[in-house]
């Protein structure tokens, strides 16, 4: 009888302790308002991340954590406990391509900057610990930053994802996919005959035409209105993996910048990528220099 | 003949697995002075290197079709190709080589009589590369070298 009663005794323990455990896992984690140093590290430890801990130059900017997510190096500032912020540096680009991004993104914004050494872009994301997070919230803003990172270096046709897989063929079916992952409108024409195939694209509100022989060259183009043959020379002269070209037929005086990329070896949806983003870019500086002749020929007379 | 056919499959397997790893090639971002000259000698490409001004530049000069060429290394960014062409071409001419030249363009440089003509092409190596895409690169400049020797002679 006694041992009866224990063991009822023991089952009513056993089934308040696991309410309790229940209790505890539905129990909402505790608020954080202030993020200090030694906590900050004992976060980024028990996610896994090597880092390297910065003291800021000047005392208010707080301090800094070096780290790689990936093929990036990333920054997190811990400004006096306050707030979060993470950045990774990218190559300099233009102002329309940052605002194109800023339009579209949710968790970060990309930003323009200068030092001594030139301009760079920014991509960052801002985390206020003031208004209260849990260590969860802390966990996801430094682990989610990586997926914004690959999204952004995709989207401005970076040097750092991992689709670097060689291909011989079949070049324009890599096209279109890059086209479709991209969100380029294109408009496709074959010409049989001469196995060519002719797509339309607007890149970035720019219209331009990509000519693919075969998927051994590919071509890409642009018109403009006519410059000078020594101003076609200078930019030629001045820029890397382009080509200016004046059109002095009759009737059609324009201006041509062509990219060229040679397939026949193999290629990469990488390689594509960059080979159309970057183009999009030196459009952009090109229609600039076009306008900056004009307004100097108008000048002149 | 159980041998012989034996060891024809196990060609076959070998020349299927060798196909397979090609196809899963993968593209690298730098091209390394070592790699690059390891290409260029093995398309018997007589080379002369130098450093460049500043660190991680190199420049290759080699001679292909009587003219001299350079090809330039970028810190395995930007692979580069050029020769230099003292014969007297205007603007006009350097745009109609542009007009129907596909790999590379045409730059006048200079002014009188030091004006000289640049052919040049270009590689993004740190969008990806490879050493048959390197190889490419060369080989089809050399072609469109001969082919713009023919056009200033003419």
């Amino acid at each position: 009888m006694r041992t009866a009663a224990l063991a009822l005794l023991l089952a009513a323990f056993a089934q308040i302790a696991s309410a309790a455990d229940e209790k505890i896992s539905e129990r909402p984690e505790k608020a954080i308002k202030e993020l200090t140093v030694p906590h900050t590290e004992s976060l980024l430890k028990s996610i896994g991340l090597d880092f390297k801990k910065v003291e800021a130059r000047k005392a208010d900017e707080g301090m800094f954590f070096d780290f790689k997510r990936g093929p990036f190096d990333v920054r997190l500032y811990n400004f006096q406990g306050k707030d979060l912020m993470l950045d990774s540096v990218f190559r300099p680009l233009p102002l329309e391509k940052l605002n194109d991004w800023n339009t579209r993104a949710k968790f970060s914004r990309a930003c323009l900057h200068k030092d001594s050494k030139g301009p760079y872009a920014t991509l960052e994301s801002n985390l206020d610990v003031a208004g209260g997070v849990t260590e969860t919230t802390v966990k996801n803003f430094v682990l989610g930053f990586e997926a914004e990172l690959k999204s952004f270096d995709r989207f401005i046709g970076g040097a750092s994802l991992g689709d670097d897989d060689i291909f011989q063929g079949a070049v324009a079916d890599r096209l279109e996919n890059v086209f479709k992952a991209q969100a380029i409108l294109f408009k496709k024409q074959e010409i049989p005959q001469k196995n060519v195939t002719l797509y339309e694209l607007t890149i970035g509100k720019i219209p331009m035409r990509l000519i693919n022989f075969g998927g051994k060259d590919l071509i890409l183009e642009s018109k403009y209105p006519k410059i000078a043959a020594e101003a076609a020379n200078q930019y030629n002269l001045d820029r890397k993996f382009v080509r200016v070209v004046v059109s002095a037929a009759k009737g059609n005086e324009s201006t041509s910048l062509e990219a060229y990329l040679d397939c026949e070896a193999g290629t990469t949806e990488a390689i594509l990528r960059r080979f159309l983003l970057a183009y999009e870019e030196e459009t952009r500086e090109f229609a600039d220099y076009v306008r900056q002749q004009s307004d100097s020929k108008q000048a002149a007379k | 003949m159980m041998r012989l056919a034996t060891f024809s499959l196990l060609i076959a397997s070998v020349v299927v697995f060798s196909a397979s790893a090609e196809d899963a090639a993968k593209a690298y971002r730098n091209v390394s002075s070592d790699q690059l000259e390891a290409i260029l000698k093995s398309m018997k490409v007589d080379f002369k290197k130098t450093a460049g001004k500043k660190e991680g530049i190199f420049f290759y000069d080699f001679e292909a079709e009587s003219m001299k060429v350079r090809l330039h290394n970028y810190e395995g960014k930007d692979l580069w190709l050029d020769a230099h062409f003292t014969d007297k071409l205007d603007l006009d001419e350097v745009n109609k080589w542009n007009v129907k030249a596909r790999a590379t363009r045409a730059v006048l440089l200079g002014t009188g009589d030091k004006a000289t003509v640049s052919l040049e092409a270009q590689l993004d190596c740190d969008a990806g590369a490879s050493d048959a895409i390197v190889r490419q690169f060369v080989t089809r400049y050399e072609k469109e070298l001969k082919n713009f020797v023919k056009f200033i002679s003419k």
